[in-house]
């Protein structure tokens, strides 16, 4: 079966959406941004799928920024989001700004602060000028054909800036394991002890891993 | 309202937000000057914004605005138009 790498289509946002949620939940069923917001998959399934479509300006949820693997029929079967980090106005900022903007939490609500405050303790830097990795994700059917390998490949090939970086919880194992197969090291990682008991997180560790070319 | 209004009402919400982190701000002033600004510090100091100069920001707006420069230019631009 022959696959394709092409940029994303108006035609893939379902897809793209999905992606950001698996790629999120990481095999599990926590997904930050309903915790946090306290909202249900659905509703930032539309939140997400909005940014998408109306181009609001999150460069993470931009199909510019997004490169997919297509079968045979053209229908997107993985993807990845991949940006250069800004110099000021940090990717994490910006979805931040726009989630606050739809969603309109109470800022003074105590819950709130403190879900955000445990969440922040692992908030790696990402280096403004680095090509940045994120939501990668493959469909189930597709898996162990090599298409993250592919897309992976693809980044770096295409990449001009000084590095790649990406971030994976420390409990996917097979994922650390393709990333140091395309040569990937650990950078940092952080921990925060309750993260995943407190439903925040689908893993207390985070770790930033750098692909130097 | 003039711009330096505008500064100096600024200064008053970031003195409020970030406290004794605060710092003296100019057009140049972003995330990287203040070590506390982050995503959530960042949505405090928006909505103080708004209730400072008793506007709402639109969602465009927010999306550039990635130093205190912009703010100022905005707010401006939306004082004048009130």
């Amino acid at each position: 079966m022959k696959f394709n790498i092409r940029n994303a289509a108006t035609n893939d946002i379902p897809f793209l959406v999905k992606s950001v949620l698996e790629a999120e939940k990481a095999g599990s069923e926590i997904i930050s941004y309903c915790s946090i917001f306290n909202i249900n998959q659905e509703k930032l399934s539309n939140v997400i799928n909005t940014a998408f479509s109306e181009e609001v300006g999150v460069v993470v949820w931009d199909l510019n920024t997004w490169i997919v693997v297509e079968d045979p029929q053209g229908n997107p079967i993985a993807g990845l989001a991949s940006w250069v980090e800004l110099d000021n106005f940090s990717s994490e900022k910006q979805k931040f700004q726009y989630l606050n903007y739809v969603l309109r939490p109470d800022l003074n609500d105590n819950h709130f602060k403190t879900k955000i405050s445990q969440l922040q303790k692992v908030a790696l830097q990402r280096n403004a000028g680095t090509r940045q990795l994120d939501f990668l994700f493959t469909n189930p059917d597709f898996r162990g054909k090599g298409l993250m390998k592919m897309l992976i490949g693809y980044a770096i090939k295409n990449c001009s800036e000084s590095c790649l970086q990406l971030q994976v919880l420390s409990s996917n194992y097979s994922a650390i394991k393709l990333y140091e197969k395309m040569g990937f090291v650990e950078e940092t990682r952080l921990t925060c002890i309750g993260l995943k008991s407190m439903g925040l997180l689908a893993d207390d560790t985070k770790i930033c891993m750098t692909y130097y070319g | 309202m003039d711009k330096n209004t505008i500064i100096s009402k600024i200064q008053e919400v970031f003195d409020l937000v970030f406290k004794e982190k605060s710092i003296p701000i100019s057009e140049e002033t972003n995330a990287k000057d203040i070590e506390t600004w982050d995503s959530f510090t960042h949505l405090t100091l928006i909505q103080e914004i708004e209730t400072a100069f008793s506007i709402e920001f639109k969602l465009k707006e927010l999306m550039v605005m990635e130093n205190v420069g912009n703010m100022i230019t905005i707010l401006e631009k939306k004082l004048n138009q009130i």
